[in-house]
């Protein structure tokens, strides 16, 4: 978790791609919506081919059917959280119906005249919808909504009064006012838009609004304008078709460059946040790749500040006006943890923010149960090491205490009992017995000697490493070698005090049970490791967990953050390796 | 004989005051620390200076190294070094120089009166006591040693260990149950062994003992 470097997994730059483990029943859908458009297609130019007169126009309300088609789908595959895509298959079906006039059946003609227009509106239904597909704000809600009265109401009233001349023209200047209107509010509410946008939003809104409105209104005014210059239908209807297929492109390309596409299922995403121990700005990016919207933010809310921070521990602050920003907080079992923080024009659907929230609820509970395991591994370890300090200073204490007290007692002792020996005119007797006395004590001094040797060597405190390991060395019953670099005064105590004593412990193991004939030990500094190597040539076969001191050994080696290593094969001798840090 | 004494620990300092001047030394001072030591050399250049190794203010290695710089200054002041523990490598510091009038005894060894001040007199008089704990160590290496001295039997290894504890030839033949007769002839061969010139044999003997010393720690060890 600590380790930055496993981003690794995933490029920095790059949006995460989290794969969901089986595909969702929705690209099976829009494959199914991808046949049938396309049999649609084919039964519209097949039908067509009855009527050679309006083939070709046949053939281009079928081309642009299919543009829109693929478009749609498109857009619906690559931002399955998108409205977008929906919205121009909805388009491509209006374009279908509108050309059916064409194929002169009756019943399909009143169907094709009732819904000639559509397109207009759903072309102004994408420019309020856009980028998330979702609208926003009453007002274009009422405008859409007018759209569509205005391309199929009235066009339907239009086409139920064809017999009243009267009454048709009073509809019709209706709709044509009613569609001005409708357009004069769409160019505001857009204009608003982009005012409010940042400036890498503007960037992608502006050419698709631009598009988006002038081939309404040209598409709108095109046979007016065109007939008047005395061109044919076909050509009108040619060109308001090409104007209205640069539609569903725009839109693709604007919903795709808006964000990166949602690459995963909610699912996929827990499972990898469980299973790779992802780093906090690793789920801040999956988050963001599999919602769709690449400037999601995910903050973190620290309980001893009161206050969300960043993936680094920097505050975020609290106050955010920007009213395209949502902001949902994350909890676990009511506690709150954190909030995902997400442009509510790029996903409409506050479900999924949610349901990805309970996803970052458990990834952050499994990073407050890791930080915690740190925390108190750190302190473990931290204890052992105090405790090794404290037993090291207990050891000095009491070599140095038995050294200044007890030794000095006792060589008193012996003097004092020699002097009784030889004050004059004492008995033989009393001479032998006090010589006696004096060697009894000179043989309890020899014991303290060896016991406060054992505790902590004089050579030790006196000159440090290399000097107490020599000695060491030189009272080995087997030959021994010692080759020692080492800066003694560099080394701390723990480090100098654990060098000795695996020295120590190994060389009276090589001398207790291996047989060997020959003990080599090197102790070498290396930057700012100490390197311990002690090898013998004997019958090998010692472990850790022999009940030898090796155990408590490494114990202590494991405490300073250093590695121990036992190689004993049986009659092939034994080495062992400790490699402590001594930062000098 | 005059004596300086260089010990930090208050009763021991006065108990060899009181044992040496029992015993007809004249102490001419004795101090708690290496450099008071020092000074109250050169003020009182005594026959012979006795200092423990552990002395304030680091209690660690300062007497001996005191003592070390005494004789480089002073050849002609012999030095006694006691301390709790003894070890190879401060015999071969102290016994550097190609000369005698060195001690290196464990300090319990005071307790027998008339063995340590037989061996302070004899390292004044240039020759050598080192205490048996550290001639152990020594004797133990010399006999894997390679060169001059690995060729030593262990008979004359333990001659010559006897005579870097400051034996005389009459003392070594009691520890070892030989005659006396016998450990000349063994201390003959040693030096004819260590090509050591023919001279007096107490300068003889303190060369033995240094190339003993020196070929113990100087060799290869294991070797």
């Amino acid at each position: 978790m600590t380790d930055r470097g496993e981003i690794g997994v995933v490029a920095p730059t790059t949006p995460t791609r989290v794969r969901s483990g089986r595909p969702g029943s929705l690209r099976l859908a829009l494959v199914v919506i991808m046949i049938s458009m396309l049999l649609m297609g084919i039964v519209q130019l097949t039908v067509g081919a009855g009527t050679p007169d309006n083939l070709a126009a046949v053939a281009v309300f079928t081309g642009t059917f299919w543009i829109w088609a693929a478009a749609g789908i498109v857009a619906w595959w690559r931002r399955p959280g998108n409205a977008t895509g929906a919205l121009i298959v909805f388009g491509a079906l209006s374009v279908f119906v509108g050309g059916l006039i064409n194929l002169q059946v009756d019943g399909l003609v009143a169907l094709s005249v009732i819904f000639a227009t559509t397109i207009l509106a759903v072309a102004v239904h994408l420019l309020h919808a856009f980028p998330s597909g979702k609208l926003r704000g009453r007002l274009s809600v009422a405008t859409v909504v007018a759209g569509y009265v205005v391309a199929i109401g009235l066009q339907a009233a239009l086409y139920l009064l064809v017999d009243d001349p009267r009454a048709f023209d009073a509809v019709k200047a209706v709709q044509a006012s009613l569609g001005l209107v409708v357009m004069i509010v769409t160019a505001i509410v857009l204009i608003v838009r982009l005012r409010a946008a940042d400036q890498v939003h503007r960037r992608s809104l502006l050419p698709l609004f631009l598009y988006g409105s002038i081939a309404v209104v040209l598409i709108s005014l095109t046979p007016q304008v065109l007939r008047s210059f005395g061109a044919g239908s076909f050509l009108i209807g040619t060109i308001q078709l090409a104007l209205s297929a640069g539609l569903p492109i725009a839109f693709l390309i604007g919903v795709l460059r808006g964000g990166f596409a949602r690459t995963g299922e909610i699912e996929a995403l827990s499972a990898w946040l469980g299973l790779s121990g992802a780093t906090r700005s690793a789920v801040a990016q999956a988050l963001a790749s599999t919602l769709g919207d690449n400037s999601l933010r995910v903050y973190y809310w620290s309980e001893q500040r009161s206050l969300y921070v960043d993936d680094f521990g920097a505050p975020v602050l609290a106050a955010h006006t920007d009213p395209n920003r949502s902001r949902l907080e994350v909890r676990v079992d009511s506690r709150l943890v954190g909030a995902i923080n997400y442009d509510n024009r790029m996903i409409e659907n506050e479900h999924d923010v949610r349901q990805a929230g309970d996803v970052l609820a458990i990834a952050v509970d499994r990073e407050r149960l890791a930080a915690e395991l740190l925390a108190s591994n750190e302190a473990l370890l931290q204890s052992r090491l105090r405790l090794v300090e404290t037993a090291d200073r207990e050891r000095t204490r009491i070599a140095r205490d038995l050294h200044d007290g007890l030794q000095v007692q006792l060589v008193l002792l012996g003097l004092e009992a020699q002097q009784i020996g030889t004050a004059p005119g004492v008995a033989e007797s009393t001479r032998a017995a006090s010589t006696k006395l004096r060697q009894r004590i000179d043989g309890a001094a020899a014991d303290l000697r060896r016991l406060v040797h054992n505790v902590l060597p004089a050579a030790l405190v006196e000159r440090g490493l290399s000097a107490a390991a020599e000695d060491l060395v030189d009272r080995v019953a087997i030959p021994a070698t010692l080759e020692a670099v080492v800066d003694d005064d560099s080394l701390a105590s723990a480090t100098t005090h654990t060098a000795y004593f695996i020295v120590a412990e190994a060389l009276t193991n090589a001398v207790k049970h291996s047989q060997a004939t020959l003990v080599q030990v090197r102790i070498c500094q290396v930057k700012n490791r100490l390197l311990i190597e002690v090898a013998d040539d004997g019958v090998g076969g010692a472990s850790l967990d022999s009940g030898t001191g090796l155990k408590g050994l490494s114990d202590r080696v494991d405490v300073l953050g250093g590695t121990f290593s036992l190689e004993s094969p049986l009659n092939r001798g034994t080495i062992m390796k400790v490699d402590l840090p001594c930062a000098s | 004989m005059r004596v300086v004494i260089g010990e930090d620990e208050v009763l021991l300092r006065e108990g060899l005051r009181q044992l040496l001047e029992a015993d007809g030394f004249e102490v001419e001072a004795a101090v708690g620390t290496a450099v008071e030591l020092e000074n109250e050399v050169e003020l009182h250049r005594p026959d012979l200076v006795i200092t423990d190794i552990r002395m304030p203010p680091t209690r660690t290695d300062e007497g001996l190294l005191a003592a070390i710089r005494i004789r480089k200054r002073h050849p002609a002041i012999a030095v006694v070094v006691l301390s709790q523990h003894v070890q190879r490598r401060y015999a071969t510091e102290l016994l550097d120089q190609n000369s005698g009038g060195i001690g290196y005894l464990l300090k319990q060894r005071i307790a027998d009166v008339t063995t340590f001040t037989a061996d302070l007199r004899r390292v004044a008089a240039g020759g050598t006591a080192l205490d048996p704990d550290v001639i152990s160590v020594l004797v133990s290496r010399a006999s894997r040693a390679n060169g001059v001295v690995g060729t030593l039997t262990p008979r004359q290894l333990e001659v010559v260990g006897l005579m870097a504890e400051g034996r005389s030839n009459a003392g070594i033949a009691s520890q070892l149950h030989l005659s006396e007769k016998a450990v000349v002839q063994h201390a003959s061969n040693i030096y004819d062994a260590l090509a050591l010139p023919v001279d007096a044999d107490d300068h003889r003997r303190v060369l033995a003992v240094i190339r003993f010393l020196s070929a113990a720690s100087s060799t290869r060890r294991g070797d």
